[in-house]
């Protein structure tokens, strides 16, 4: 028989459970969750921030974002962003980890750099070497014989561009946890395929990428959520241009809430933003479970 | 005979591929430390110089040929960049001791302490991960705003030190602890609490630096938020600060330079000293969740 662990009495239990628990759980009550139910309430408002009346909207606001072609635009513009930046991210991720993984910590330390540096820093950086005169991206591409490129002031290459600096900044992210994702997977694996002939290739196609499904789907859901969250280097270096290239629903969110003052709409794109996010997740981990 | 020329045949295809992996390190390292080089070099520029040397590329490009200190004097003397930067710590310092306390005593709560509900309360602590922040930044504004809390410190920071993530870090190595200790503090005649202060918390010390530094980083780097929430530009944090120098009427980009050198370099430093503590906070938690 084993014997009982010792505890307190239930009363002392619930009691310091209690105590410790409310000052997080009433932070996040206030600024969380109220937030959040704020916000689907405000989507059925009209808010006038300057007069402070609010006054009810039914579902219009929701109609308004379903023929809104700025709205259909930011959302394309977002898209894009997102089919150049995870890929691409994930990838380079996955090959510099298998680059780092037995040896150059020193390597891995450059590629985290980035992850920690602010977002207004990188911003600002990268905004001033993609400068198509003063910038140091053209002044390389030029040192090699390349012509030199428009980048944020072309409204093909922004978006681009912006994806391009965001990787930079992410893929260190994404490369820790392929790391400990490849630290999971037993050498005894590659030896037993190595001397049944296999090669490099077939190794990593038949054992590395299998056994890193886990780590690839969790990178794929955090890095797809962020992406649909990206606001800061489009808010500093190009502003939704040029000619709305780079308009994303973030900064569309933000000008109608700071800019146009119509708060209530911009709590009913927030909502749909929220849905749409929660929507990709709970799917991606649906497919991942069933296959 | 064929073996020798096979055996230098691998030899050389391995010399290349040497080559290669060589090459390929090179440019790696390039690609990420590129734009430190030359935002620290351009940092230390005079305004003549400071696009001078881009074209064409030589050292001049990332060295300046005559470095100045004038830059760092503007931004503290003129620009009132030290009043940003202390904002900064002080709302960093803030945060991190406020979300370790309370996220420690729930996360502690949630491991260590048998009660009913206990794995709804955790549920649902932890769907507050899924509410991404630029959804709700527009209900926090008006909750703090309506709280009286509007271009306040405390606006800043209240809404960060209630943290999922830094919850569900802390109770992974809570749950870790070995249940001898808390059954040895107990027998002992200690309270919960005082299993959770005295006995708990100093053995977790090193998620605790985990936490503390990822909350810290979060903070420093924080610009939507306090862009959102101050006005005052005696409150305006570094990264709001060189923000502004960015997107000012009249730019002056060798401050632009330099302010993002003091915005970053403290950092990096942290950083080099720290990056065990960060890299197994971050990756510990994702793994296991």
């Amino acid at each position: 028989m084993q014997l009982k662990r010792p505890s307190p009495r239930a009363s002392e239990r619930y009691r310091s459970a209690l105590i410790m628990s409310l000052p997080a759980l009433i932070g996040l009550a206030i600024f969380w969750f109220l937030p959040m139910f704020q916000a689907i309430n405000l989507g059925f408002r009209d808010f006038n921030m300057i007069s402070g009346r609010q006054t009810w909207a039914g579902i219009e606001n929701y109609l308004t974002a379903a023929s809104d072609p700025l709205l259909r635009l930011t959302f394309g513009n977002t898209i894009l962003y997102f089919l150049l930046e995870v890929p691409i991210q994930m990838a380079l991720a996955l090959g510099l980890a298998l680059l780092v993984q037995r040896s150059l910590a020193w390597l891995r330390t450059i590629i985290l750099i980035p992850t920690i540096t602010s977002m207004v820093v990188v911003s600002v950086i990268w905004g001033l070497m993609y400068h198509p005169n003063s910038g140091l991206i053209n002044s390389l591409l030029q040192s090699i014989g390349l012509p030199p490129q428009p980048f944020l002031i072309s409204s093909q290459q922004a978006m681009p561009s912006i994806a391009l600096l965001m990787v930079w900044k992410n893929v260190g992210f994404s490369m820790l946890f392929f790391l400990a994702g490849l630290v999971g997977i037993p050498r005894d694996y590659y030896e037993a395929a190595a001397t049944d002939g296999a090669n490099g290739v077939q190794l990593f196609r038949y054992i590395t990428l299998p056994l890193l499904r886990g780590t690839i789907v969790f990178l794929l859901i955090t890095n797809t959520v962020t992406a649909f969250k990206v606001f800061t280097p489009i808010f500093l270096i190009t502003k939704g241009g040029p000619v709305n290239a780079t308009r994303v629903v973030v900064l569309y969110i933000f000008e109608n809430a700071f800019r146009f003052n119509k708060m209530g709409y911009a709590s009913a794109i927030s909502v749909l933003l929220a849905l749409f996010l929660l929507i990709v997740s709970v799917y991606s981990l649906r497919t991942s479970r069933a296959s | 005979m064929s073996d020798r020329i096979s055996d230098r045949l691998s030899l050389a295809r391995a010399g290349a591929c040497a080559l290669i992996r060589s090459a390929g390190l090179i440019l790696v390292v390039l690609f990420f430390i590129l734009p430190y080089l030359w935002m620290a070099g351009s940092a230390f520029r005079p305004r003549e110089e400071i696009f001078s040397y881009i074209n064409p590329l030589s050292w001049r490009t990332f060295i300046p040929v005559e470095p100045t200190l004038d830059n760092f004097r503007h931004l503290f003397f003129e620009l009132n960049f030290g009043r940003a930067l202390a904002n900064s710590l002080f709302i960093a310092g803030v945060t991190v001791i406020i979300t370790l306390l309370i996220c420690s005593m729930l996360a502690f709560a949630l491991a260590r302490i048998d009660f009913r509900g206990r794995e709804v309360v955790f549920v649902i602590v932890l769907s507050t991960i899924l509410i991404p922040f630029e959804t709700i930044m527009v209900s926090m504004f008006l909750t703090i705003q309506r709280l009286g809390l509007f271009d306040t410190y405390a606006g800043i920071f209240l809404p960060w030190v209630a943290d999922a993530f830094i919850i569900f870090l802390l109770r992974q190595h809570f749950k870790e602890m070995p249940d001898e200790l808390q059954d040895a503090a107990i027998v002992d005649g200690c309270s919960l609490f005082r299993v959770y202060w005295n006995v708990m918390l100093p053995n977790i010390r090193p998620a605790l630096i985990s936490a503390a530094f990822i909350k810290f980083v979060f903070s420093w780097d924080a610009f939507i938020w306090p862009l959102i929430v101050t006005r005052d530009p005696g409150k305006m944090v570094v990264q709001l600060a060189i923000s502004r120098l960015f997107t000012d009427q009249n730019v002056l980009w060798e401050l632009i330079f330099a302010g993002s050198f003091i915005g970053t370099i403290p950092l990096v430093v942290l950083f080099l000293i720290l990056q065990r503590y960060y890299i197994e906070g971050v990756v510990t938690s994702g793994l296991k969740g």
